[in-house]
């Protein structure tokens, strides 16, 4: 029986292949009997899951439980659906619009708030993202930070929220704005002999580095991890901030600069702490990533532009939306890219269950 | 009448899903469930229409003759196929829960079940509630669950705590009496203006009706496990649930296998083919979008493709320490995270703003083209 | 010459394509993923931080025609979770026909860690509705599925016992290749704030990546690239030693994307040429 369907199989592969020659009658039947099976399949489905499952199981239970509400409710809907078949009599053919209607409103019901929030202000908001929370603290510690410096208190309260500061972190209070802000910077340049190369790619944490850290007043967490982020020449270091290290002119640097904002927000009455929440400055980012969110930003611009039709598309608005054509290229670019990844492993995959069944036939 | 109600029915529910996403009430909720569990029947007959019209574009197909309207036949034996396969399979043995040794066949016997087979099923994985009954069907026996109901005085005092939706101590002991264990987590629906209560716990409930101071029990169910018949002369006896009509069989799994799989797989799978001539003819640098297009469409293939974008590139440019080595992948990120992010983006909300405003046309009913108009 | 060869049947194209995934899927040339996208790694992460006895519920909307894609995806997501010892759910909400598909493979990836039905893994199957569903189970999972595949009441399997509804898992992820991820992301991560992440075909990889920039989702598995990349992540982490079917066509589609980038340059070059002999005719 095996060998039969493996047979079965191989066979029909071949009819469906044999379309690239040709439309031929073998395809023909193949294609037919495809659509015939798929519509059977989904007979037995709907008829287990459907019908008996969905509909009369829940019937079943509750006549059985005596909840008279939720059986007329389910009557109701059964009712309702019967009401589909009316497309079939032409004097009544209009009910059929009753059970459509309540299909299409609460699909429309659902979707506009959910879409609102979600494809629209989700969206814009991280279009502009100038600036995001990174982690929050507990209200008490206000006190620790008006005082200007780095105590070790004010460090075991980062630590605690997930937020390593290096002993060097600068305090600046920016008065009458409930607000503190943080500049941390980690920089030092170290010795290739001094770390082991090997280890750094074998993920692990070599003393050298781990010494570096220290000297720089930055204390690594033991479960502190290495990513090869770039062969050979880069290394990025989690822990409680991610950290990149570079190769330049033989020598292994890592600057990195941090700036935290902690401000006080005005928060629900009801709620007993109040916290203070930590942001990473949209201009304290690295260049890299400024550069990015701008980019971002003028391209989700000028492709709205390109697609806003009720303004004619000349003078500054013609030069926008031509901007936004690059955009719409490129993403489309890729877009063919991914696809044609996908078509290709389709096929990878016909191929591959060809090349494994054929030789099973013989026993192989 | 044929147009207002259909429109009305449409907007009135439609608004008030819009408003239920701001009242985050109980009564919300409910509405909204009841809704959900209108809208899930409705799906299970909207599936007919579709079947409907296949059936008849073939039958039409055959009736005239149309040319090459024996290929519809193929379509039937195709829709036959699968249903016969599972109808078949329902005739013979649905799948297995558990098994009971063979040395304990001995115990199956018409009437109560046995406590050693009880304890032999329980220890397979089936959970089995307190009463049950074997009956002997040919070569099987059916383990029926009962239809377990018990008459009590019910004293004041059970009724309140039923009212306040607890369960009584002395209840409860009436309960066990009858073997029946309550769980401790069981939670009491009060129905039909206190006369009725419902005890739930996930599957487990029991119906409780109140009447000239008798407090009647009842509890339906429908659970049935088949046990046997002995495959082979040794081997343990086989439990199955009591037959179900499914797509679980093992004549529609072979089918499912060998016949459409191949089939659904294929179809899909010549799209590779036609993607590869559309890029022949079509993908041409004609104009600087074009050229934009073309190469972003290269650069995705080139990092795709782990032979070119790790050992073809380690291998040339492997000596460059200024490039990093994973360049492929990073610019491969990068064009989907930033510019192609960007312009998805955009087109993402524009859609999102027409799906609103089509949304708003039909609750609105200015929008009637779902009504054939 | 030029114009004969811009106008080809396209016959012969099919022929090339044909030759360049034969011949490389005979000799079974194995070419080693070594660098990881971006949203593969996330999504790895995530998984990687979860305790023992999390839940992650996958839910497989693709059918037959996307498996070559999707199912190496699952295979590799299944041993991660099993050889972390997270609890894990099966069930296909928009399609139907790969329930057993997915039943078959969670069964087998199961049996190869050591895993039983029922207090490690289970599969809840299909059930027509769809959006309702996917609300519905944000109350109460067994509201949706009373019963799972082979039959049983969801009370009766242990680890359901302390699952209610997505409150209760840590992860959903959604391995697509219908338009099922909008909806999970609008309604379950939406309304739920479900962690969500997706695996889906290469067709609609670049669509999703504005969910992810917006921290709707946590990570993309960039279709079957994504099964090879997240193979090497479970290997390099000892988590199996199976090889899975990612890698094995990665080395195919190599010489495929080779071919198509061959065929688009070499189309390109006798498009300028024609041109320009145009030109000059002219």
């Amino acid at each position: 029986m095996a060998t039969l369907g493996t047979l079965i199989g191989i066979a029909l592969t071949l009819c469906v292949f044999s379309f690239l020659y040709k439309d031929n009658p073998f395809y023909t039947f193949a294609e037919h009997l495809f659509v015939g099976l798929a519509a059977g399949y989904s007979i037995i489905v709907q008829i287990e899951d459907g019908f008996i499952g969905t509909i009369w199981q829940r019937l079943e239970l509750s006549i059985h439980q005596g909840k008279t509400t939720e059986m007329m409710i389910i009557l109701v809907a059964i009712c309702t659906g019967l009401l589909f078949f009316t497309q079939f009599i032409p004097d009544v053919s209009w009910l059929v619009r009753i059970p459509f209607a309540i299909t299409i409103g609460y699909g429309a019901g659902f979707a506009i708030p959910y879409t609102v929030e979600q494809d629209i202000f989700k969206h814009v908001y991280s279009t502009i993202r100038f600036n995001e929370t990174q982690s929050s603290l507990k209200d008490n510690i206000t006190d620790l930070l008006n005082q200007g410096e780095s105590t070790a208190d004010l460090q075991l309260q980062f630590k605690d929220s997930g937020l390593v500061l290096t002993p060097k972190a600068e305090i600046k209070t920016l008065k009458a704005s409930r607000k503190w802000e943080i500049r941390d910077r980690l920089q030092f340049t170290i010795n290739d002999s001094q770390v082991n190369q090997d280890k750094l790619n074998q993920k692990e944490m070599p003393d050298g580095l781990k010494l570096a850290f220290a000297k720089a007043g930055f204390e690594l967490s033991p479960t502190t991890k290495i990513k090869i982020w770039k062969h050979d020449h880069r290394w990025q270091i989690t822990d409680n901030r991610t950290f990149d290290l570079r190769r330049l002119n033989g020598k292994l640097v890592l600057d990195e600069q941090w700036v935290y904002t902690v401000k006080r927000e005005m928060k629900p009455k009801e709620t007993q702490v109040e916290v203070l929440n930590v942001y990473v400055d949209f201009f304290h980012r690295g260049g890299w990533q400024v550069f990015n969110m701008c980019l971002i930003f003028v391209g989700v611009i000028c492709t709205l532009t390109y697609f806003f039709f009720s303004v004619e598309h000349r003078g500054v608005v013609g030069g926008i939306s031509k901007v936004g054509v690059i955009f719409i290229m490129v993403g489309f670019g890729a877009a063919f890219g991914n696809t044609v990844m996908g078509r290709v492993s389709l096929l990878i995959g016909r191929v591959t269950f060809l090349i494994k069944a054929i030789p099973s036939l013989f026993g192989g | 009448m044929k147009r207002q109600i259909p429109i009305i029915l449409c907007s009135l529910l439609g608004f008030c899903l819009v408003v239920r996403y701001f009242i985050p009430h109980r009564l919300s909720q409910d509405f909204e469930s009841t809704v959900n569990d209108w809208v899930r029947i409705l799906a299970v007959f909207a599936f007919v229409i579709g079947l409907g019209s296949l059936i008849r574009v073939h039958l039409r197909r055959i009736a005239m003759k149309v040319s090459h309207w024996q290929y519809s036949i193929v379509v039937f034996v195709g829709l036959l196929l699968m249903p016969l396969a599972a109808l078949v399979d329902f005739v013979k043995t649905p799948n297995q829960l558990a098994s009971l040794p063979a040395n304990l066949t001995s115990k199956l016997q018409n009437g109560p079940l046995s406590a050693t087979v009880r304890q032999a099923l329980t220890e397979g994985g089936l959970s089995l509630p307190p009463v049950v009954t074997v009956e002997s069907v040919g070569k099987r026996w059916k383990i029926q669950e009962q239809r377990q109901q018990f008459a009590t005085d019910a004293s004041s005092e059970i009724i309140t705590q039923l009212d306040q939706g607890k369960i009584d101590t002395i209840l409860r002991q009436k309960f066990s009496v009858r073997d029946l264990q309550l769980p401790e987590s069981i939670e009491v629906t009060v129905q039909s203006k206190g006369r009725r209560w419902l005890l739930e716990s996930g599957a487990l409930w029991y119906l409780l009706t109140h009447q000239k101071q008798i407090l009647t029990v009842s509890r339906d169910t429908t659970a049935a496990y088949i046990v046997g018949p002995n495959p082979v002369r040794s081997g343990d006896l086989p439990v199955y649930a009591s037959r179900k009509f499914s797509k679980q069989g093992s004549s529609v799994n072979w089918l499912f296998l060998n016949v459409y799989v191949p089939l659904d797989a294929t179809m899909f799978s010549l799209l590779a083919f036609f993607i590869a001539s559309a890029a022949y003819r079509a993908f041409r640098a004609r104009t600087m979008d074009a050229t934009l297009l073309l190469l972003a469409g290269v650069i995705l293939m080139f990092a795709n493709a782990p032979l070119l974008a790790n050992q073809f590139w380690h291998s040339i440019f492997g000596g460059l320490n200024f490039l990093p080595d994973a360049f492929p992948t990073l610019v491969k990120d990068w064009i989907l995270q930033v510019p192609g992010m960007a312009a998805r983006r955009a087109i993402q909300i524009g859609l999102a703003l027409g799906a609103i405003s089509q949304s708003l046309r039909i609750l609105l009913g200015i929008d009637r083209a779902w009504m054939g108009e | 010459m030029i114009q004969k060869l811009l106008s080809l049947d396209r016959r012969w194209i099919f022929l090339i394509i044909a030759v360049v995934v034969f011949v490389p899927a005979i000799l079974k040339i194995p070419v080693p993923v070594s660098t990881i996208s971006n949203s593969t790694q996330q999504l790895y992460d995530t998984i990687e931080g979860f305790e023992p006895g999390e839940v992650v519920m996958i839910s497989l909307d693709y059918g037959p025609s996307s498996m070559a894609e999707l199912q190496p995806q699952l295979t590799a997501l299944l041993h991660h979770c099993f050889a972390k010892d997270l609890r894990v759910i099966g069930i296909n909400w928009a399609v139907f026909d790969s329930v057993l598909l997915g039943q078959n493979e969670f069964d087998r990836v199961a049996r190869l860690h050591g895993k039983t039905y029922g207090p490690d893994y289970c599969y809840l199957g299909y059930k027509p509705g769809g959006l309702p569903n996917l609300l519905d189970m944000g109350k109460d999972i067994s509201s949706v599925y009373p019963k799972d595949v082979h039959n049983k009441s969801l009370t009766d399997i242990p680890m359901m016992k302390a699952i209610k509804n997505y409150d209760h898992i840590s992860l959903v992820v959604d391995l697509a290749s219908v338009g099922s991820p909008p909806f999970w992301i609008n309604y379950v991560y939406g309304r739920f704030q479900q962690t969500l992440a997706l695996g889906v075909t290469g067709v609609m990889i670049s669509e999703l990546y504005p969910a992810l920039d917006a921290g709707q989702i946590v990570g993309i598995l960039p279709g079957l690239l994504g099964a090879a990349e997240y193979e090497y992540l479970i290997q390099d982490a000892n988590y199996t030693m199976e090889g899975g079917d990612g890698a094995t066509g990665m080395g195919i589609q190599s010489f495929l994307h080779v071919a198509l980038i061959l065929i688009i340059v070499f189309c390109n070059i006798a498009f300028f040429i024609d041109r320009r002999n145009r030109s000059n005719i002219a």
